[in-house]
Parts: structure tokens; sequence; C-alpha cells
């Protein structure tokens, strides 16, 4: 295929297959800043901007890099005319190896652009998808530091805008197998022809990890990223409207979701790093059904219904019913995720997401835990709690539930409650530990409910 | 020592920096090798067995590929290390479940992949021993007649006997597991025959002599038909000390077969799965105490898990058996160490290099012992500190730089550790669902070789004046990330009284350099350093005599200061012109130096008595962590390092090393957790492997105490290894007085913390009723 892009303030016309990683591209071109350090996405020496925002080039396609800007840290400057960033970073100590750094740089410039002037727990949160062994990342910290006082991120230009308007030239062979809709009515139609030949492409988070581990056979490919009302998250007749291809970053920084749905937002903030964030959809966690998805969680607390959309028209399922074993859904072999509607929710309603991975970012759930409830003069209503990684798909806890609601919150019953959620689940490995903080964290939710002395006294 | 120095001590920044930043610096993979072929590995996927045959299936078309088995080696089928016990590949024993049987090159990956899928095997399964504990009871004999690798004892005084004096014997067994290097870039190497029948290996590694030195006896090639080249190195840790050899020995027999320049870069899985870690260990401790904390006698037995070969356990070990008593003084003494076989994975070189292991077991004796005795662990380690004077198990006594106590009160000072400590048990009282804690340890590490290792190597560095404005440093020790390319230029910059900017680190070359060592052991500043300091010394030397021959010069006496050659008020002529006019002399702008042993140490490998290090640098350590009782989770917030390194050639890479290498063991102490299943380990990918994020970092304040050493450069000692050394024991005391629990083993994990709860829980019960 041929495909128009911007590298580092170039207009290219690349020959590329669909494909091709961009991480591939840039390096094929010379462009060698961008490094394979796993292939995954679990480590961020790949790391260039797409558009302006961070993403691991070894899990971009080819296919949707067509009409888009990338800048590598060779396109911030060079050793002999370094931009001030790249200096800080020598200056600073920031750089050993150096392996990591020309995409620890990328992501510094991504926060700094977000955020002119982060604080310490925002550079944090901003490289936390960028491992580095040497530094021990104190003089990559103050590297930023420094760049942020010298007005670095004000001066980064915002988002020009699209390259180019056209969509990507495939060759006739190519045609036969990747299908780049701009519609979902487009969508449907050659997911009701191909059916379960297909693989959906969207943020392809998990694509490239299952293609490189041999769990992916590609047949012919449906990329849904050029579908815009896929991406959309609308208000509308008491609902709130989140479409498949809604990334986590921007779940997580909706107004609206953060006002309605915090324990949404909560689970989307803890779902990967930056750069992960900025490509996984929420479509995308709920079709991979896997035990471990982040959004699944909240959302069977918080009455959610899946809508899927084919030829046929549409359908609603409520979340409890989408998924039918491990890594299997309802979803039919001529539907697509169009998307998630969340009824808004009564005023009183309070919501808690808790995840526990195994390290503090970029982590895999082992248990996470979602929980609502109405607290009306001291008594519990409409509780639901859900939790995660425990079987093959996120569940519902109804007898806790039940035991729980109409009753009058107090630490007994809180305690009560802990125990009562620990039996409740069952999970396939590290049971006592996994029952143990399932049931301190639906304690923790309820204890956050009322101030400790009012829960003390009762 | 005090002199006065302008680069050495400065804050100049490292000559490689912008360049790695702008992202130009060219890696093995960054390379395009002409006609260049890709390798892969087929392994053996069972612990231990016998193959009766390889097969080829005919369906792939053999004319696209290259296949060698252990057939095609043309030397010897070892992959020479410290012993010759290391077949580079299978044949037809196997040892361990991803040892390589066969190679195999082709054009393209993906050919490469067809080719590795069409090779299977017929293997015959034998009994493996996959546990220490089946390694010394022999339930199988896998290596040599006992399964024991190497063992070594150390005596002092008289422990049995001391024992009767003691009030209390107190015992505890500490565990630590394997510890992945996740350099961040994977293992690679590249093998380019040349036409005059030579072979130029390239790669990522640490010790291009150990390579050369592999490669002539597994080709069975002369020495100077093999050259060794050392590509920019993404992190190393260890991990590229004696992997590299067993690469480039794979790469090299691919590309005489196929008669092309061959690369193999493992992919992280690859690299995670197959290539060397940091040996468990099981370290028992017994010791005799008396009421107010004075440590009489130990006991102590170390057995480390050496893997399925030898590698480098033997000195792993070494290592592990002098730092048994960390930095206390204990008059009786008896250590016993082994390193035993399993059908694992060999473990191999890591940062520390069997320190981190028995400086883990003795720190957490020390916070054991304080428990049992109700004492802070604080009073009890300033009790039995050593000190100038104080004597190590195997006999060394050193009448300074012995600087425990030194970091020791910096670092109460720059963390408040005496007061936090009661503030924190007061505030988690009122808090008990998210817990602070506090924890203190020491260490210290014995800079370069040990014994007479140095003497042994007696490696040797040169400087030359190159294209008139430059003098290079010729040195094999390489630039992994740890700044050597930087430090010794600074110091040749220093000696020469140039700017940085005029001297560079020429690439280490096997063609090109001398054997100043492999970079390892925290020996490249401190020894290697002060030949570089030597042979700078040597050239002016030269330069300043030959200049008295030159005719406008005759008979002048120059002396030489900062860079300028002066013969009286007349004659100033700098560095650079003056090697102009001694253009003609080539012989004369260039020096070497060679390690000259330190007088005054001496050392008896047979008794495994005497003075053990020239130097040690010391560390101490306090880490604040919060625990959530709730998840079981550990964040490290704040870690205050104080150590003492002699002068610290650059001190922003000096802090930068005890950063990185306290975040190291950070990480080792409770978040890194090597998985296996029946010799295999199962963490195949970095989201099951765990390394530190920025968000699992504390806040790191550091502190560096400069107690010069005589015979380093400038006063320099070994710095690099000793953070890794000593953060893990620290990092764990603190979740110990967080949750009020004795965790005996590492990696502390959420699991491990829940049980530890629990069992007190249940002993708290049992103790009611």
């Amino acid at each position: 295929m041929k495909i128009t892009c911007v590298i580092n303030g170039t207009f290219r016309v690349l020959d590329a297959r669909p494909l091709d990683r961009l991480l591939d591209i840039l390096r094929s071109m010379g462009l060698s800043g961008a490094k394979e350090g796993c292939g995954e996405g679990e480590c961020g020496a790949c790391a260039v901007l797409l558009d302006g925002e961070l993403v691991n080039s070894c899990m971009i396609p080819a296919m949707q890099v067509h009409g888009r800007t990338v800048l590598t840290a060779e396109g911030l400057g060079s050793p002999e005319n370094p931009d001030l960033l790249q200096r800080a970073y020598a200056e600073e100590g920031a750089v050993q190896c150096g392996f990591c750094i020309p995409g620890m740089v990328m992501a510094s410039r991504a926060l700094l652009a977000r955020d002119p002037h982060p604080d310490r727990t925002v550079i944090r949160t901003g490289l936390a998808g960028n491992l580095c062994r040497c530094t021990g990342y104190e003089k990559i910290i103050r590297a930023v530091e420094k760049a942020a006082g010298m007005g670095y991120g004000e001066g980064i230009p915002p988002f020009a805008g699209p390259v180019c308007d056209y969509p990507p030239e495939f060759s006739e062979e190519e045609r036969k197998s990747f299908f780049q809709p701009s519609s979902i009515a487009e969508a449907i139609e050659i997911r009701a022809e191909y059916g379960d030949e297909i693989t959906f492409l969207a943020g392809t988070t998990d694509f490239y990890p299952d293609l490189k581990n041999d769990k992916v056979e590609v047949k012919k490919v449906l990329d849904l990223s050029r579908v815009e009302e896929l991406r959309a998250i609308t208000r509308k007749d008491g609902e709130l409207f989140v479409g498949a291809c809604a990334s986590d970053s921007m779940i997580m920084e909706h107004p609206e979701v953060l006002s309605l749905f915090p324990a949404l937002a909560r689970a989307a903030e803890l779902s990967g790093a930056r750069a992960v964030q900025n490509r996984a959809t929420l479509g995308g966690n709920l079709a991979s059904a896997s035990g471990a998805a982040d959004l699944p969680v909240p959302l069977l607390v918080l009455g959610a219904s899946v809508i899927l959309r084919s030829v046929r028209g549409e359908r609603r399922v409520p979340m409890e019913e989408f998924f039918a074993g491990y890594r299997k859904t309802v979803m039919k072999q001529d539907e697509i995720l169009r998307g998630v509607s969340l009824p808004l929710p009564r005023g009183s309603l309070r919501q808690a997401f808790f995840k526990r991975g195994s390290r503090a970012a970029l982590t895999l759930s082992r248990i996470s835990v979602a929980c609502s409830a109405v607290l009306e003069e001291g008594t519990l209503k409409d509780v639901r709690i859900a939790a995660g990684s425990m079987s093959a798909f996120p569940v519902r806890l109804p007898e806790t539930e039940g035991y729980l609601s109409g009753k009058k919150l107090s630490c007994v019953l809180a305690n009560e409650a802990a125990d009562r959620a620990s039996r409740e689940i069952n999970p396939r490995t590290s049971g006592e530990f996994r029952k143990t903080v399932t049931g301190n964290l639906v304690r923790k939710f309820l204890l956050s409910l009322s101030p400790k002395e009012e829960l003390n006294g009762r | 020592m005090d002199q006065k120095t302008v680069v050495v001590g400065s804050r100049l920044p490292r000559t490689d920096g912008l360049a790695k930043a702008c992202g130009t610096t060219q890696y093995l993979d960054d390379l395009t090798i002409e006609g260049c072929w890709v390798g892969g590995t087929v392994r053996a996927r069972v612990p231990r067995g016998r193959i009766r045959e390889i097969r080829q299936d005919l369906s792939f078309d053999w004319s696209r590929a290259v296949l060698v088995t252990a057939r095609d080696i043309p030397g010897l089928n070892v992959v020479s290390m410290i012993r010759d016990d290391y077949p580079a590949l299978a044949d037809p024993l196997v040892s361990f479940p991803t040892q390589a049987v066969a190679l195999i090159a082709a054009p393209d990956p993906e050919t490469l992949r067809e080719a590795l899928a069409a090779v299977s095997m017929d293997v015959e399964e034998l009994p493996p021993v996959l546990t220490v504990e089946d390694s010394i009871a022999c339930t199988q004999v896998i290596w040599g007649d006992s399964n024991v690798m190497d063992e070594y004892s150390v005596v002092s005084g008289n422990a049995e006997g001391a024992f009767a004096s003691a009030d209390l014997i107190v015992e505890g067994i500490y565990r630590t597991k394997h510890q992945e290097h996740v350099y961040l870039e994977p293992q690679g190497m590249a093998a380019i025959p040349r036409e005059d029948g030579s072979l130029e290996v390239i790669g990522s590694m640490q010790c291009p002599y150990y390579v050369h030195s592999a490669l002539v006896k597994g080709l069975g090639f002369s020495p100077e038909k093999v050259m060794v080249r050392q590509t920019e190195t993404g992190g190393g840790f260890g991990g590229k000390e004696d992997y590299p050899s067993i690469l480039g020995l794979h790469a090299a027999l691919l590309a005489l077969k196929s008669g092309r320049p061959v690369k193999m870069v493992y992919d992280r899985k690859e690299d995670l799965l197959c290539t060397t870690k940091r040996h468990p260990s099981v370290i028992r401790h017994r010791t005799g105490v008396k009421k107010d904390g004075t440590l009489v006698a130990a006991e102590i037995d170390i057995i480390l898990d050496g893997g399925a070969f030898t590698t480098m356990s033997k000195v792993v070990l070494s290592r592990s058996i002098l730092h048994a008593t960390g930095c206390y003084f204990i008059p009786h003494v008896s250590v016993r160490a082994r390193a035993v076989a399993t059908n694992t994975p060999p473990n191999g070189a890591f940062r520390g290099f069997g320190v981190p292991q028995s400086n883990f077991a003795i720190e957490r004796h020390m916070d054991r012992i304080a428990e049992i005795l109700g004492m802070d662990p604080l009073d009890l380690r300033k009790k039995n500190i050593l000190k100038n004077g104080s004597s190590f198990p195997y006999g060394q006594v050193l009448g300074e730089g012995m600087s425990a106590e030194l970091v020791l009160d910096r670092v109460l000072e720059m963390s408040g550790y005496r007061e936090k400590r009661r503030l924190f048990a007061e505030e988690n009282r009122k808090n008990p669902f998210l817990r602070k804690g506090i924890g203190l340890s020491l260490g210290l590490h014995g800079g370069g070789f040990t014994g007479s290792g140095e003497e042994y190597i007696s490696g040797s560095s040169s400087v030359r004046v190159s294209g008139g404005e430059r003098v290079e440093v010729l040195v094999s020790s390489v630039e992994m990330g740890q700044g050597a390319s930087t430090v010794l230029a600074m110091i040749a910059a220093e000696t020469l009284g140039l700017d940085l900017m005029s001297v560079v680190h020429h690439v280490p070359d096997t063609s090109v350099v001398p054997n100043s060592g492999p970079t390892v052991a925290s020996r490249t500043t401190m020894y290697v350093g002060k030949t570089v300091q030597d042979a700078c010394i040597s050239l002016v030397e030269q330069m300043a005599e030959k200049a008295a021959e030159l005719e406008e010069f005759a008979g002048k006496r120059f002396s030489y200061e900062k860079g300028v050659f002066a013969a009286g008020e007349k004659d100033r002529i700098p560095f650079f012109e003056m090697a102009k006019r001694l253009a003609s002399f080539p012989g004369i702008l260039s020096a070497t130096a060679r390690y000259r042993p330190i007088p005054g140490f001496s050392w008896d490998e047979s008794t495994y008595t005497g003075d053990a290090y020239k130097a040690y640098a010391w560390i101490a350590n306090v880490v604040e962590v919060e625990v959530d009782m709730d998840t079981f989770e550990i964040s490290p917030r704040k870690a205050y390092v104080s150590a003492e390194i002699g002068k610290a050639v650059s001190p922003v890479l000096a802090s930068g090393q005890i950063e990185g290498g306290s975040l190291q063991a950070f990480g080792y102490a409770y978040l890194e957790d090597v998985g296996m299943k029946n010799g295999s380990y199962t963490t195949a990918h970095l989201n099951q492997y765990l390394i530190p994020t920025t968000l699992d970092t504390p806040d790191f304040s550091v502190d560096l105490q400069e107690v010069p050493f005589s015979g380093g450069p400038y006063g320099a000692k070994g710095l690099g290894e000793l953070p890794m050394d000593s953060g893990a024991p620290a990092l764990v005391a603190a979740v110990g007085h967080a949750a009020g629990v004795f965790p005996e083993g590492i990696p502390v994990t959420g699991e491990y913390l829940h049980s530890l709860l629990r069992k007190n829980k249940k002993e708290r019960k049992a103790g009611e009723q």
C-alpha cells in the first residue's frame, strides 16, 4: 500500500504492507532512535509521537499511519543542535546506556505538552510506561523538571491536523483482505460478508503482542480506526454513550465520565501507561473478553449495556450477559461493537474502582474490584459489587450485594461484608491472597462512605 | 592525595549523552551489515536427556538456510569461561531446557521462522535435578561426582568453642530467588567472515577479550584470526559478561558455515527465557550473641544454585563467602559455601556477584538478632560495626578506609531514622490500613578482582595522540551506560591537563586495544583508571624527553603542567603543539601502562586467607515505605543513601550509579520474580517479569563520602556494584517495620506478605487460647 504521512517534518509517501509496524518503517528509513526493547508495548523504548500523542511504535500498523504526523527523537534535534529537552537530559546525567532514552525523551515531551509545569507525580505518571534499568529515574525526573522550568512545554505547538484528507491507497491484492471503512454502515457490511474471518483492528495494543506470540491468525482485517462515530462520548436521553473506539485517555479525561462515572474513569486511568492508554479502546477491552480486563468491572456495577450493531439492526446486551466464557462474548459473527450505554446515575450514587496489580503502573490486574451504592440516612441501597481477574471473566457478587442492601452501614457490617465477598469469589490461583484482598477492598469502599467517627459510633 | 583537580570531580556532562538523547547512537541492531543473514537457535525443551537424533523436515527447502549442529564445530565444543564445562551446543547430553542444540541462519526472519519450525528432535528424557536440596542430596548425579561445582570455607578463631560463651544463639535461614538483568537492549552479536579467512565478531558486550578467548577455543582459530569489537551496549549489569561468549560463538559458527555475515539479536522473550540470571541462594546463619548485643561467634552456610554449568559460579561463590559477615566484626567465624548444579539454565554474573545474596542474609539476620534482644537494629549494628583495625574473617586488617560507621552516621543524619522509626509506629496505630515503615541496611563491596586476581590478569591500558588534536584512551573496558568512556577520559584529561573534549575513549576492539581486563567487578575506574593515569604520565615523560632531542629545543629540560610543556619562561609549548613537533617520531606519541601490584597486600588462595581486596567501598541505606494493608502493596517512598567510594571522579555519574543500582536492589526485594516450571523460566514477557517503573520508585537523596584510596586514580575506588548489594534488606526491614512481620526471603510479593500476616494472626489466636 501507499501511505502519505509526515515524519519529522518531512512529507512522505511510503510503500508498506498494511500491518508493517511503524517501528520497522522508521528503522528501515535509518531513524533508529526508536528501539525494540520488547515488541509488546511493555517497555516504551520505541515510543514516538503520532499526531502529537505518545504511542509505542511497535504496535502501530502502517495502515493507521496514513494521513498522520510522526515525530521521533531525531526530529527534535541532533547532537550538534539538540533541543532544550535533550540538552537537559544530557546535562542532568539522565542518560546512561541510552537505549530507553529516545523513547523517554518523547514521553517527556508528550507530558510537557499536556502540562508544561508538572509536579513530580505528574512526571512520574507520564513516564510510567517507559522502563529504564540504569538510572533509577531520579535524574530523568530532574531533567524533565529542568526543561519545564525553561518553558519547554509552552513552546510545543498544538497538533496541526491531518496531513491529507484522502484515504490510503491499497494494492489490488490488499483490497481483498484489508478494509478500512470510514462509517459504521460500511463496517457492518464488511463484517456481514466475512464474519469470523475478520480480525478487528482499533488500538492494536493486544493485536501486536498476540501476533508476535502466534496467538492470532490474520485472514481479513477490518480496521475501525477511521470510523469517527465510534470514537464519540455523548450524553443523550438519560444515558451516557461511550463509543467502542474511545481510548482509555479519552475516557479518563472526559469531563462527563469524570463527574458521572468516576469509577470508569479510574479504571481507564489504571489500565496502563500513557502510550497504551492513548491507543487502547473500550471496545477492545470488552471484545477481547480477558479475565483481567479493567473496564468491564466498573461497567458491571454501573448498569451498562453493550450495544451491538449488524446489518440486521442494533441490540443491547446488559453487561452481565456480554461474556460467554473464557475469551468469549455473545457477539454474533456479523456484529460489531458500537459502544456502551450507561444510565445516568442518581445524584447520590457512590462508586469506586480498585486495582491490585503487581506493581504501581503498567501492570495487569491481579485483583480488581468495583463497587457502587447509595447511602441514605445511614442505610445502604442499590449495592453493586463486581470483581475481575478471578475467573474467566469479571463477575458480580450478588450474595454480598443482597446481604448489604437495606442494612445500616457500620464497621461491623463492613467487616462481615468483607468476609462474605471473600467467600463468594473463586479465584483460580493465589486463592487466599485474592480472596482476602477482594474482601478488604469491599470493606474499604464501605468505610469510605461515611466519616470514620460516624462509623465507629455505630 | 588532596591535590586540586579540574576535570576529575567536576560536574561535566558525560561525553555520549547528547547523541543518546538525540537517538543517533547506533546499537548492534541499528547497524546495517551488507549481505547479513539472521541466526536463530533450536533448543532442547527438556531439563535433562540424551539426544538421539536431530531431524530436518524435508518439506522445507534446506538450500534456503544453514543448519549448524555440534558436528560442525571446528574447535572444541565448549564455551570457554572459567571452566570448560559448558558445551556450545548440546551433544548428546541435554542439561537444561533452553540449552542450544542447533543453530540456523537464513536470509530473513520469515525464512528463519520456517526453518526453525522444520527441525525436531528425538530426545531420551532423563530424571532431572531441579532444586538445590535435591542436588545436595544427589538424587541424580548431574555434575562431577557430587553435583557440587565449587566449595570454599573461611574459618577464623574457634566458632564452636566461642558459642559456649554466648548468652544466646540466634538462627535463621534466608532465601533469595533468581533476578533477571533486564538490560533494555537485548543480547545481540554478529559475526562477519573476511576474505582473508579471519573473522570479525561484533556486538553488545562487557568483555571483548572473554569473547575472543571463547572464539579461539571454539573455532580452533589462532588468536590473530579473530577480531572482537564492542558495539554500543544498552546496559549489561553483568548479563553481558558471560553470555556474549555463547552468542558470539553461535553467530560465528553460523557465519563460518554459511560464509556470510550472520546477526543474532534475541527478542525479549528469548532473552528472558534463555540468558543467565542471578544465582538463587539459601543461606543459614547461626550466631552466638551476648545480652548487650556483642556478636561472639557465627556459623554460616551458603548454598548457591549454579544451574547446569559453571559460567561464573566459582567466582560468584567466592565473593559470597568473602562478604558473608557484612560490615560487622565477629571474632569467631566458620563459613562454608557451596555452588551446586541443577538442570536449570546456568546462572551467571549479575551486578553484586554473590554479595546481594550474602548481604541480604547477614543484614536480615542482624534485624532478627535485634528483634530477639529487643534492641533497635541500629544500636545492634553500631555495637558490632567494622572499624579501622578490625579484622575480616579471612584475616585482612585495614588500617584505613573502613568507612561503615562514616556512612551510617551520615545516613542517620540525612534520614532522621531514629525519630521516624518511633513516629511511624505511632502513626500506624492511628491508621492501620496504610502503614509506614522505615528500614536500615549497610553494605560493603571489595573493588576489583578477588585476592591476586588483578595481579593475575595484569591489565594494561594505552593512550595515544591521534589526528593532531585528540588523545585516545585504548582499553578493553567498555561503555555500557555506567560511564566508563567518560570517566576514563576524565582521568586522562586531568592527568594530561587537557580539557575533556580533547580525549576520547576508543571503541574496544581486540585488534586495536590492549587487554585491560573485563568490564566487571567494579574495577574499571579503580584499576583500569589507574593504568590510564600511568600511561598518560608515561606519555608526557616520553614526549618531554624526545623534545629535548629536537633541534629547536636542544638540551632543554621540559617540565609539564596544565597541558603545557615548559622549559624556562620562554619555551611554553601546549600539548598538541608539542605533539605536532614530534610527529616524525610516531612511537613517542603513544604509551602503555600495565597494572603495578600495590605493595602491602597479600593473598593465599590455598588457605583462602589474606587481603581479599585492596579497598572496599561502603554504603548505608535508609528506606521508607508505605504498605497498603488492604491490598498488601508495598510502595517505596524515600531512599536515603550515603556511600563512601573514594574520590568520585564524576559525582554526577557516581550518584547515577547509586540511584540506578539501588532501584535494581529494590526491585529485587519486592517486585522481581522469575517463575520456574520443570527447569524452565516461565516469565517470558515484561508484563510477567516486572521491574520498577517511575511510579514504583522512591525519591532519592544521595550523599557521597570520599576517603581517598592511595592505589586508585586520584583516590577513586570501585562503586558500580555497591548499591545493588545492599538496598534490598533496607526495604525489607521497612516493610517488616510497617506491617509487623519478619520476611526471611525475597521477593516480598503480595502473596508472601499476606501469608506472613496470616501466620501472625494465627499465632496470636493460638496465644490467646
